[in-house]
């Protein structure tokens, strides 16, 4: 699959990104996402840690610890890497071209993609259920970095789970030709 | 609809069906006599609306008290026998293989629950193995780069003394005699690792592993970067202080350049090598804290105390009922659980810790 026309935009508004033109992983599943309690507090925590000044503090006694749990395996990388970055770039496979774009929540580009989750159960029954493999192979591969990191807090172990991605591009290859339009 | 009974199943005998026959019949019986009598009982409650004689009303409410007892002996005689024939022989069934109580499946639990302890420790020896071998790797990955940087710094370092000590005594140096200088500069050593699990092998092949700056690029850019710099060596002879200045402040700048590049790479590194590692999960054992009894007033007391002192945190522990009927034993209970989660103590009463196997609650499922 070949990558181009690789843009970033930061500092956008979340319903801007959602207007932006472009495929998301979200988008194409978009039909099934119901938000949901658990849902809603997955995005209370990324508020909290990648744009505290929009948290309102809402469910603080469970967001705040999550928060400061992830904080603590982010480590020092925390500092140096981008937050809510959005991406759009052209993918083009088999001279199909698909527009896609994804929001990161942590970035260093050409380097490190790390995706943060809140989840009720264990990290690798989640990415089978919700291929979110995929996701972060779409985050590596608009991004030019050669890992992805899923870093999610488990509601159940109150634990974090940590697993590395290595970028593949087959399932976004399939969308270009199932998607796209002839390049 | 026929009258006829169905034929007894082979593992009933007639005197048994006779048993519960009679046993149907007195159960009518009796609940025709109670419901007679409570009828009587609440007539006597009703003729009393127009009687104003507190004399006639306490006998009549003696007499309906009396037989209030009577009703209760009655059914309590029947009931003993259901009691006794048939609830306790089944029960004692139950509870010869309570789990509670019965020693071999104690003995079994405790088995299981001492092979969960093995294999925990195993899981933890093995995991922190890894953790270092994870370390170990992070270790080597920020050693390159901090080598780098103390190098890179090194040569600069050089650069500047060669540059300033030819401005200062008016006399440029041939090319070929700074890169012998540069040639010079040591390569800075890593930082040592102390291991205490991993062996020297594995620490071998991680080491081999990791591809190691390339120190003759690095040399052979700094000596680049001071040929530039000499370019302008007539022009800097004729403002020598300011010269050194303006080379002392852009060497400085770059080295914190380097420096924040090389801190970034390293936090980077650490968490994508701390993230590699996949620990193996360990069989769970439940610990739980729990109040150790003393049968004395003090101990109640103290129970009463702690439960008073930290009665707002415990409120997500207490399942009562009626408050009226919290007992002295239910507090320490609660007080056992909140300690499980806080790991809390409180003064005047010892603690225990307890290891048990977890079952869910609905499915009776090994968590």
């Amino acid at each position: 699959m070949i990558v181009s026309n690789i843009k970033y935009h930061r500092d956008i508004p979340f319903d801007d990104y959602l207007k932006m033109n472009g495929v998301s992983f979200s988008s194409l599943k978009a039909d099934e996402f119901i938000p949901s309690a658990g849902s809603m507090l997955g995005s209370k925590v990324h508020t909290y840690i990648n744009e505290p000044e929009k948290y309102d503090y809402s469910d603080a006694e469970m967001v705040i610890p999550i928060a400061k749990e992830l904080r603590k395996h982010l480590g020092d990388s925390f500092t140096y890497l981008e937050k809510e970055v959005a991406v759009t770039a052209d993918f083009q496979h088999n001279g199909m071209l698909l527009k896609y774009k994804g929001r990161v929540d942590l970035l260093k580009i050409g380097r490190l993609v790390v995706d943060i989750k809140v989840l009720s159960g264990s990290l690798v029954k989640a990415v089978e259920r919700f291929n979110y493999d995929k996701q972060l192979s779409g985050y590596c591969l608009g991004t030019e970095s050669p890992i992805g990191l899923i870093m999610a807090f488990n509601k159940l172990s109150k634990k974090v789970e940590k697993l590395i991605i290595k970028p593949d591009p087959t399932f976004w290859e399939y969308q270009c030709v199932r998607m796209g339009v002839p390049a | 609809m026929t009258n006829e009974l169905a034929p007894l199943p082979q593992s009933v005998s007639v005197e048994q069906a006779n048993a519960w026959i009679t046993l149907a019949e007195g159960k009518n019986n009796l609940m025709q006599h109670l419901s007679a009598q409570a009828l009587a009982m609440q007539k006597i409650l009703i003729d009393l609306n127009k009687c104003e004689d507190y004399r006639k009303i306490d006998e009549s409410l003696a007499t309906y008290r009396k037989q209030h007892d009577e009703m209760v002996k009655t059914r309590k005689a029947f009931t003993s026998q259901i009691e006794k024939g048939i609830i306790q022989p089944l029960m004692a069934k139950e509870k010869e293989v309570d789990p509670k109580e019965n020693p071999l499946y104690n003995e079994m639990a405790n088995k299981s629950l001492q092979k969960r302890k093995e294999e925990a420790a195993a899981a933890e020896k093995e995991n922190q193995r890894l953790r270092e071998l994870g370390e170990f790797k992070a270790h080597v990955q920020n050693g390159w780069l901090a080598v780098e940087l103390a190098y890179t710094k090194a040569l600069r370092d050089k650069v500047l003394e060669n540059y300033t000590t030819d401005l200062s005594a008016g006399v440029r140096r041939r090319i070929e005699d700074t890169t012998l200088t540069l040639d010079s500069v040591e390569i800075p050593k890593m930082e040592k690792f102390t291991a205490s699990i991993i062996t020297r092998e594995e620490m071998a092949a991680i080491y081999n592993s990791i591809p190691k700056p390339n120190f003759d690029d690095i040399c052979v850019k700094i000596g680049t970067e001071q040929v530039d710099m000499y370019r302008n060596f007539e022009s800097d002879l004729k403002n020598k202080e300011q010269a050194i200045a303006h080379q002392k402040n852009a060497a400085l700048l770059k080295e914190k350049d380097d420096e924040n590049k090389a801190k970034s790479e390293a936090a980077i590194t650490t968490l994508i090598t701390t993230s590699e590692v996949v620990e193996v999960v360990a069989p769970k054992i439940k610990k739980s804290v729990k109040v150790v009894i003393v049968e004395s007033p003090e101990w109640a007391k103290a129970v009463i105390a702690a439960f008073i002192t930290n009665l707002n945190d415990l409120a997500p522990y207490i399942r009562v009922k009626s408050w009226s009927k919290l007992s002295i034993g239910q507090m320490a209970d609660y007080l056992g659980k909140y300690a499980t989660d806080t790991g809390d103590s409180f003064a005047g009463l010892q603690l225990e810790e307890l290891e048990k196997l977890a079952f869910t609650k609905h499915q009776n499922q090994l968590i």
